[in-house]
């Protein structure tokens, strides 16, 4: 059937009709399918190569990457709104089944219990919630493989629950030896997720590849695309598809089912909900954990009270940051630091009933500084931030908790970014030949050196690797009080150019309290050696004490 | 692609340095779009420095389900949305006037650059809405879907739009023809 607005379709493709009227023809066009059909019917014509010559200067990357040298880190956050509404709708759902819920180990299913020389225990760098998992009856043997290009890939088992799947594989060469290479860098390995009748679930990556032992490990959080246990298939179908191997192209393809059904039926939430307002105007809650056989998942929450937006709203004005048009080419000094006042860390303990910490979470970006992290799983999905707003969702992922235990989580430390005004002029002549110590702002820093490195090429000097052309000083620095962690550093030449400073550092708890770092800056792009260079940063990181809060919960509902 | 991700992903665990492989990958395929939606080689240059600023800044909010060259096309269109809507500078000016610069030239004509040229100017005379739509088809081949989940429009628009678009540049090439020169058949390679 032809409709009335063939005519106008024409017009359209001709460029007659105005731009409103263009955009309404489009909204018609999307529900009518003989407009469509009308389309279709369109001579083809292609026109030629469009690609241009690039004309970006030869330091393009360089420049790009010194301008994201001090940037926080985009850390990834998962959909929280999306997140917290499939939860939710589980746990009411795991409330009212509470009774049909047995013990861990008494599930045990006959595949899975005949399968208990899982190879993964004794594999150096799997969490030990994979573990955990695995010594609990949650490993299946697969033992499938494919060859192409001379090359074997072995799917050896499999570790699934549902929160993720950790695939264990061997590479061998052609003699059948393991080409235990460390070098993950050129694989391409794509995960597929179908359900039984072939549905695809999930084939878009996310997964990660990382090199375990002897073993090739793939890795993939399965509630990123599934995060509700009940969505997910009681057979799971795996395709491990293999496009670039140990240098190698060629094509691997490998498809199992995993029996998901007896890890969904151990899926457990424990509801929390306790707020807590730190001194410094930062609430805190606590929601709720959802524990798998391969991990306990605690969800907390950060967020502005009305007094920290104040105050944030003052420094930002005090400092002239004002968000505005940023220039072209360049993030705004208020998108920075906003982005830094953002991000607020944390750091507690778990503490079973007998008093015996048993687990710790800490933000701090150095471990060493508290040495507090404990019993943790590394999960790539770790919080979500809400659109426009302040709040964060945090995931912190511990190897699970038993259950019916009672805990507590106790805080530790808050954390959070506040401007420094640290300043230093340096003598460069002087560096060469003696050590240059600065007390500045309650920082206390000794330099010893100054060594321009003139090639591009990628070097080893001393403890650290360089890149690209710059200056290098070691040093070694004892921070201001409460101060755990330094950036947005740069240097200034005596004829005012600036330079970005990265650093290679090294943090420990001296025995006063202060935080020690020793390491080098790294003056990217120095290629002379100046009469004085002006060191400075302009932002740190505090960490703060002063709190009172403690959380008792029941694991396992 | 999956090593795409892996960088992503070292980027996430703190190595800057990972970036700057995806930087390496695909600047000059960026540019080249970019110049073609802006027609301006410095724009071009800027605009490309900040889609990775922006994507660097953005890289949390990443999902591996998107190809990363897709994701660094939506927020290069995006910028030049923006750009446009702060100035009229990119709409194109007139064919008219730009045509009647390059026949000043005539004995250059059959030169790349020129032919480049004058391609420039019948993409830069088409709207800016069938632009981005017209160049993500033929610089990168990609599908009407996946055109529509880059700028956000129903596939069929994407199609009207593309058909517009090429319906255009077609009619103004081959009236180039008409100048003498032949360049409709050199676009055609």
């Amino acid at each position: 059937m032809k409709c009335s607005r063939t005519d106008a379709l024409r017009a359209y493709m001709n460029g007659e009709l105005s731009e409103m009227e263009s955009r309404l023809l489009e909204r018609h066009v999307e529900r009518c399918l003989s407009c469509q059909l009308q389309m279709e019917t369109e001579e083809d014509w292609e026109p030629g190569d469009l690609q241009v010559q690039s004309e970006l200067p030869p330091d393009f990357s360089q420049k790009v990457m010194q301008a994201v040298e001090d940037l926080p880190v985009p850390v990834p956050k998962p959909d929280w709104k999306k997140r917290s509404v499939t939860i939710l709708k589980r746990t009411t759902v795991a409330v009212a089944s509470v009774a049909a819920l047995i013990t861990f180990t008494s599930m045990v299913s006959p595949t899975f219990a005949s399968y208990v020389n899982s190879v993964i225990q004794s594999i150096q760098g799997v969490d030990k919630g994979m573990k955990q998992a695995a010594e609990n009856g949650y490993a299946q043997e697969i033992n499938k493989q494919t060859t192409d290009q001379g090359i074997t890939l072995i799917v050896k088992e499999v570790v699934a629950d549902p929160m993720r799947i950790a695939i264990f594989c061997d590479v061998l060469d052609q003699q059948g030896n393991r080409i235990s290479t460390t070098s993950i860098q050129g694989d391409d390995i794509r995960l597929v997720f179908k359900e039984k009748e072939g549905a695809e679930l999930h084939g878009g990556g996310g997964s990660t590849i990382s090199q375990r032992g002897e073993y090739l490990v793939l890795n993939q959080e399965i509630f990123s695309f599934l995060p509700d246990p009940t969505d997910i298939p009681d057979e799971l179908f795996v395709g491990v598809h293999a496009a670039s191997l140990k240098g190698k192209q060629g094509n691997w393809l490998i498809e199992f089912p995993v029996d998901m059904k007896k890890a969904k039926a151990h899926v457990t939430y424990t509801d929390i909900n306790q707020q807590y307002t730190t001194p410094q105007g930062i609430s805190l809650r606590l929601n709720r954990m959802m524990t798998v056989p391969s991990a306990s998942l605690l969800e907390l929450e950060t967020d502005w009270t009305k007094e920290r937006t104040e105050q944030v709203e003052a420094i930002m004005k005090e400092n002239g940051w004002e968000a505005g048009e940023p220039e072209r080419g360049k993030i705004s000094k208020a998108e920075i630091m906003q982005g830094y006042f953002k991000r607020i860390g944390l750091a507690y303990q778990i503490i079973d009933e007998h008093g015996k910490v048993i687990a710790g979470w800490d933000d701090a970006l150095y471990d060493e500084v508290n040495q507090i992290k404990a019993n943790t799983v590394d999960l790539t999905r770790r919080g979500v931030e809400a659109p426009n707003e302040n709040r964060i969702t945090a995931w912190n992922g511990f190897a699970p908790f038993a259950d019916n235990q009672k805990l507590n989580v106790k805080l530790h430390s808050l954390y959070l970014f506040e401007p420094a005004a640290f300043k230093a002029q340096v003598p460069v002549d002087t560096l060469i030949n003696e050590q240059v110590t600065i007390d500045s702002q309650d920082n206390l820093f000794s330099l010893t050196g100054f060594l321009l490195k003139t090639t591009e090429q990628e070097e080893r000097i001393g403890d650290f690797t360089y890149r690209g052309i710059g200056a290098i000083i070691p040093f070694s620095a004892k921070l201001p009080d409460g101060i755990v962690y330094t950036s947005e550093w740069k240097a200034k030449d005596e004829k005012g150019k600036e330079y970005p400073v990265s650093r290679n550092e090294a943090y420990r708890r001296g025995e006063d309290g202060r935080v020690e770092v020793k390491g080098s800056l790294y003056i990217r792009g120095l290629d002379h050696q100046p009469k004085t260079l002006v060191l400075s940063y302009e932002v740190q990181q505090r960490q703060y004490r002063d709190l009172d809060w403690e959380v008792p919960i029941k694991t396992g509902n | 692609m999956q090593d795409d991700w892996l960088m992503i992903q070292q980027v996430h665990d703190g190595n800057r340095e990972a970036y700057a492989h995806l930087v390496n990958k695909y600047k000059d395929r960026l540019y080249s779009f970019l110049y073609r939606m802006t027609g301006q080689s410095q724009d071009a240059q800027d605009l490309t420095q900040e889609v990775f600023l922006k994507a660097y800044c953005s890289l949390d909010k990443y999902k591996p389900t998107d190809a990363f060259l897709a994701w660094l096309y939506r927020i290069a269109s995006n910028l030049c949305v923006d750009a446009w809507r702060k100035n009229k500078r990119y709409s194109g000016a007139p064919l008219e006037e730009t045509l009647l610069i390059e026949t000043q030239t005539p004995e250059q004509v059959y030169l790349k650059k020129e032919k480049q040229d004058v391609l420039q100017a019948h993409i830069m005379a088409l709207g800016e809405d069938y632009r981005a739509v017209f160049l993500l088809k033929y610089m990168e081949q990609l599908s009407y879907k996946e055109i529509g989940d880059i700028l956000q429009l129903p596939v069929t628009t994407v199609q009207m739009r593309i058909h517009h678009a090429k319906r255009k540049l077609r009619t103004g090439l081959a009236q180039e023809m008409s100048g003498g020169a032949a360049i409709y058949e050199m676009l055609q390679n």
